[in-house]
């Protein structure tokens, strides 16, 4: 084990001396980009045998639900009166067995200002993770995460891959991932994970200046060899239009909604299933679009149960549009309960597909939007966020107008303080050549506020 | 569900309480006087009084608590009302949920309020009726069962006490989370092969 750096024991304590080579295979790849970051899984023993359980539950215990939450969850809010304020609070005079309706929602705001009466009173803080969103619904929030929370994604991420029909056994003889990003600037870093034995996982930026050569990219993705390559839809039509042709088992999309058109273009193009995942920071995956029909996603984790409800609270039937609502989850830091995720979908409890979980068919919710700068130059909507949320903003809303200028709805506290800061960093990201307005005059669409508007 | 009167009207009979209702209660021939006004409010209501060992049962542990037979004492007056009458005459069966309400639910209230409250201060008056209506499944005329429990969950004195104490628990917590926060978002996340 001496022959283990600190700095990789420290970040992957399960970390193999043969599991080595697969790291330098990455970091020392005459090809590779600029790495920015050491990040690691974090995982000891005790968490992969959790996570293991999990595995196990999520592929052989696929009950379902229909429009009452199943004892497996009824039990998991109930185990939590005591420990979490929160629970205690929203609990009170409810009979769980017939008043699950009546149990008040839980918001981004209470995330936001009361995240002390959501983390459990007993939770072990050492291991506190912190994912700030990326704010594409007008909120950036930092979201309390956990190793094993984020450990859980290979299983869940396998999950979808075998109902797409790819079924890979993974070791540290193989890259498990690249994630593909096009932004101005984002973390990039390789990493191996203990979960599936030590395969390689790296996080790369198309933006061409974080690469030593126009070819570095195409050939290091090339080189590596991953087994699928997942990223948002604005880095799948860079990659496209980068011409890298390496052809994975799968493409794994997220954050952003996937339109049909680009769907089938990557599936003609590069001849895989291509799978979208509909995953929240605040909960982690929730959904994943089905092989035989991409409009519909399935539920795909077993431990959460997921409703739709209206305006004024209540509960919609199956098959009409709503808030998506999460409860349960396996977030120690984040027990949801009956969190208001701001995505708009419709349920299906009954369907004809494999799994007895339910399908989420979604709106519109996460769709991708693109800004350009005058002289033409696209800006994803994720470095706006990037910029906002490093300010205290409760809310935001940036609409670039035809003739290119922005207009930045912000609802903050003292803005004034931060406006010129805000200004100056806006305009490097628009290389300086757009005129900014900050303002509070939010547009508002059936009640609901969207974050980035390109008119 | 029911529907009861409105909660103006028990107010307004509360506020015409005659003060000998909360005269300190006595002890005559080993009855509290509490005890005498429910055993002859329940011969009226429902056609039979308590029986003597139904009394000592009920009353023993409570027959020197003086707030608690004071409260009783109230209902004792709200309920000796035409309208509730003429309800118990065609809800015979309600009178275990009173007799639960009188000796368990308001236990924990009388702890934490004086009688006088429930007669002379507003909100006391309102918890009190709708601390009954709740018990006995009433809900006031011109309410919905939503907006009875809404309100009632906003003046109960109960959830009040419940929640000022779950707040001083929480502002601890929130220093403590705070500093881990700051802490931890400086450090690296942990690797994961998906992005939100």
């Amino acid at each position: 084990m001496d022959s283990i750096p600190d700095f990789i024991k420290i970040r992957t304590p399960l970390f193999k001396p043969e599991w080595l080579a697969t790291l330098q295979r990455m970091r020392e790849n005459v090809d590779a980009p600029r790495w920015n970051i050491e990040i690691g899984d974090r995982l000891n023993q005790n968490d992969i045998e959790i996570i293991k359980q999990f595995e196990s539950k999520l592929f052989n215990e696929r009950a379902g639900f229909s429009d009452y939450p199943p004892d497996s969850i009824l039990k998991w809010i109930d185990a939590k009166r005591n420990d979490v304020l929160y629970f205690k609070k929203a609990l009170f005079n409810i009979d769980l067995k017939r008043d699950f309706e009546n149990i008040r929602f839980m918001s981004r705001e209470d995330l936001t200002n009361r995240l002390e009466e959501i983390v459990p009173d007993n939770a072990d803080l050492s291991r506190l993770i912190v994912n700030s969103t990326s704010g594409t619904t007008g909120h950036s929030i930092k979201a309390p995460s956990h190793p094993i929370t984020q450990g859980c994604y290979d299983p869940l991420i396998q999950y979808c891959l075998k109902r797409n029909g790819v079924d890979e056994r993974y070791d540290y003889k193989k890259i498990a991932a690249v994630q593909l990003c096009f932004q101005n600037a984002t973390i990039v870093y390789n990493a191996v994970h203990s979960y599936l034995d030590g395969a390689g996982f790296a996080k790369i930026n198309l933006n061409p200046k974080d690469w030593r050569a126009p070819d570095s990219a195409k050939n290091f993705i090339k080189d590596l060899s991953p087994i699928f390559l997942s990223g948002d839809p604005i880095s799948f039509m860079e990659m496209m239009k980068q011409g890298i042709d390496y052809k994975p088992k799968a493409f794994l999309s997220s954050a952003l909604q996937l339109s049909g058109e680009l769907r089938r273009e990557l599936e003609t193009k590069y001849n895989c299933p291509v799978i979208d995942l509909y995953s929240l920071n605040e909960t982690g995956p929730i959904a994943f679009s089905l092989p035989d029909d991409p409009e519909y996603f399935q539920i795909l984790p077993t431990d959460i149960y997921v409703e739709i409800v209206d305006d004024a609270g209540r509960r919609l039937p199956e098959g009409e549009y709503g808030e998506i609502t999460v409860t349960g989850g396996r977030n120690p830091y984040f027990p949801a309960l009956r969190y208001k995720t701001g995505d708009t979908g419709a349920i299906f409890y009954n369907h004809k597909f494999d799994g007895k979980t339910p399908l989420l068919k979604l709106l519109d919710s996460r769709k991708p939007v693109i800004f350009l700068t005058n002289s033409g130059n696209r800006i994803n909507s994720i470095d706006i966020s990037r910029i906002l949320r490093k300010y205290p903003i409760y809310r935001h809303q940036v609409i670039q107008n035809k003739d290119k200028n922005l207009i930045m709805n912000l609802d903050a506290k003292n803005i004034s303080l931060y406006e010129d800061e805000i200004i100056k960093e806006m305009r490097a990201l628009f290389n300086n050549d757009i005129d900014i307005t900050i303002s509070d005059n939010f547009i508002t669409k059936n009640s609901k506020i969207t974050a980035y508007i390109v008119e | 569900m029911d529907k009861g009167p409105s909660i103006n009207y028990i107010d307004l009979r509360i506020s015409e309480l005659p003060p000998v209702f909360l005269n300190i209660p006595e002890v005559i021939d080993g009855f509290t006087t509490t005890s005498i006004i429910l055993s002859d409010l329940l011969y009226e209501i429902f056609g039979k009084p308590m029986e003597r060992s139904e009394i000592n049962r009920s009353f023993t542990s409570i027959k020197s608590d003086l707030n608690y037979l004071k409260i009783i004492q109230i209902i004792c007056y709200i309920l000796n009302d035409k309208w509730f009458r003429d309800y118990f005459k065609s809800n015979m069966n309600k009178i275990d949920a009173l007799k639960h309400f009188l000796f368990t639910d308001l236990a924990e209230y009388s702890k934490i309020n004086k009688a006088e409250r429930f007669v002379y201060d507003g909100e006391g008056r309102e918890e009190l009726s709708r601390l009954l209506f709740k018990s006995l499944t009433l809900i006031p005329e011109g309410e919905t069962e939503a907006e009875a429990k809404d309100r009632l969950a906003s003046i109960d004195s109960i959830e009040r006490k419940r929640v000022i104490e779950l707040s001083k628990q929480s502002q601890k917590r929130v220093k403590e989370l705070q500093e881990a926060l700051t802490r931890k978002e400086a450090e690296e996340a942990a690797s994961k092969m998906t992005r939100e």
